[in-house]
């Protein structure tokens, strides 16, 4: 879940599920690298209570063909 | 690795067209991605007492080229870098690192005390800003390249999710001479092909040498008294024995995943059957009794199943058996024919020598036969043996000619990343250690 300011800056990042464990920790860790790297973002600042919170879901399965 | 957000923003944009506004959260899939190595910033580690021993540059060079290699990673040309760090206790200036693209940054220092050294070293995320990891390790100078190596695999097991492979050892024959007459000695090295050493004279022929897994031996194949037989090499003592007295050719030796019993094939008239071989008191158990050539046997990690080749069907298919014989049911259905197959130290995987069509492949299949993928295709492909991670594979590849010879080559499960390991002449019969500290 993430939280964006109005000029697009990245205001929180809260992961929903939380893990220290190996592999599960660096998927999300990935995830949130992933979110940060392409902020700032750029919509519309008149729909700014429609994107100023997301929630993003990452289902890699597809990335090696299923 | 997951990065996606040029098709994600697009997704963003619709969404945004279509929708009225709501205060809840906006909620996206991501489901596709592309890979792509992670970019990394591994500065030199700092050694301010002894610079001039250029160690802290040779630590930082293998870690580098390790992860290179695995081609997962990244490193990023250090002339890039905005900052220089010339302390591991204070906090990176996390956007100077973002800037030049780093997503992960790593920093060490060496201090020396007589003889000892000790490595501090940090992993950064550069975009959470938090350390993944701290830690030392203490060590005498002869041991610096394993030191590299252990690091470069905690930083792969930090970014990756997966156990690393890089503080490992590589069993081989090296080649030399003629085709006609090619010499073929017992070797090892580093997994990236760093000090060779030859550990059998050339006198005697042998072949498939396959290490314990505590890497302290290698089982292998050797002509000595003319009758081939299996053999122990102990690479501390340099000493060898031959295992078991048997009235015929023993070959294809491996080890169990609990390095106390040997599984290998006897020849027996036209035909080959599998014995197991107890090292504590030499008891030998029969696993298979037909008249066909049943060879290359592998166990599975939890030593419950063992996976061979067998021509009982005509030609050579893969079969996996009860450790203890019983139950042999057919897993391979390909066209063509299977051999040296080799159970994935993770249990999932099966990897092969295909023959089809004249050509020689290496390939994986699950350890049920489904899922079949060929890796690597071409004139001559053999031998596959698994990295301690189960996520790389080696492999030997023999070119044509009569100055041709055999290489070997390692690559990723996925068929990325084929990369040839240097070695000082022909080499070929890989077989990949367990982690060595």
């Amino acid at each position: 879940m993430i939280a964006l300011n109005k000029d697009g800056t990245i205001s929180n990042v809260e992961p929903v599920t939380r893990d220290t464990n190996g592999q599960r920790e660096v998927a999300i860790n990935a995830a949130v690298r992933a979110v940060l790297s392409c902020a700032p973002y750029e919509f519309p600042i008149e729909k700014y209570e429609l994107w100023r919170e997301i929630k993003f879901t990452f289902d890699p399965r597809n990335m090696l063909g299923g | 690795m997951i990065n996606q957000m040029n098709r994600l923003i697009l997704l963003f944009s619709l969404l945004l067209f279509f929708s009225t506004v709501s205060q809840a959260a906006l909620e996206i899939d991501v489901s596709e991605g592309n890979l792509r190595p992670m970019p990394i910033a591994i500065t030199t580690v700092i050694d301010k007492q002894n610079e001039q021993l250029g160690l802290g540059l040779d630590i930082t060079k293998v870690i580098a080229s390790d992860l290179a290699g695995s081609g997962l990673f990244y490193p990023i040309n250090p002339k890039a870098f905005l900052e220089e760090v010339n302390s591991v206790d204070r906090n990176p200036n996390f956007n100077s690192w973002r800037v030049v693209n780093a997503e992960a940054l790593f920093t060490a220092e060496l201090i020396s005390d007589n003889e000892r050294f000790r490595i501090n070293y940090k992993l950064w995320d550069t975009f959470s800003e938090k350390s993944l990891e701290a830690n030392y390790l203490v060590f005498s100078k002869n041991k610096w390249r394993n030191v590299a190596h252990m690091i470069a695999d905690t930083i792969y097991t930090r970014l990756t999710g997966e156990k690393g492979y890089f503080d490992t050892q590589i069993a081989f024959i090296a080649e030399s001479g003629p085709k006609t007459n090619r010499m073929k000695r017992l070797a090892i090295m580093d997994q990236d092909g760093q000090n060779p050493i030859l550990l059998t004279s050339g006198k005697d022929l042998v072949l498939t040498p396959r290490f314990s897994p505590n890497g302290k031996e290698l089982v292998y194949l050797s002509y000595r008294n003319g009758q081939p037989q299996v053999y122990i090499y102990d690479i501390q003592s340099k000493q060898t024995y031959v295992v078991g007295t048997f009235p015929g050719m023993t070959f294809a030796p491996r080890f169990s995943p609990d390095g106390t019993k040997i599984i290998m094939s006897l020849q027996e008239g036209v035909g080959s059957n599998l014995f197991e071989m107890n090292l504590s008191n030499f008891d030998r158990k029969r696993l298979t009794n037909t008249s066909d050539i049943n060879t290359a046997p592998s166990y599975s990690p939890d030593s419950r199943n063992i996976v061979f080749e067998s021509d009982k069907s005509g030609t050579q298919q893969l079969y996996v058996m009860d450790a203890g014989g019983d139950n042999v049911r057919r897993i391979s259905f390909g066209t063509g024919s299977y051999s040296t197959p080799v159970w994935s130290p993770r249990g999932d995987y099966i990897a092969f020598t295909k023959i089809s069509k004249g050509r020689f492949m290496i390939g994986v299949m699950f350890a049920d036969g489904s899922g079949e993928r060929i890796i690597t295709d071409g004139f001559h492909n053999e031998g596959p043996t698994w990295a301690p991670n189960g996520r790389v594979l080696m492999f030997f590849r023999e070119s044509p000619g009569e100055d041709g010879g055999a290489m070997i080559y390692s690559v990723d499960i996925t068929g990325y990343n084929e990369r040839k390991i240097e070695t000082p002449g022909y080499a070929s019969d890989p077989s990949w250690s367990a982690l060595m500290n």
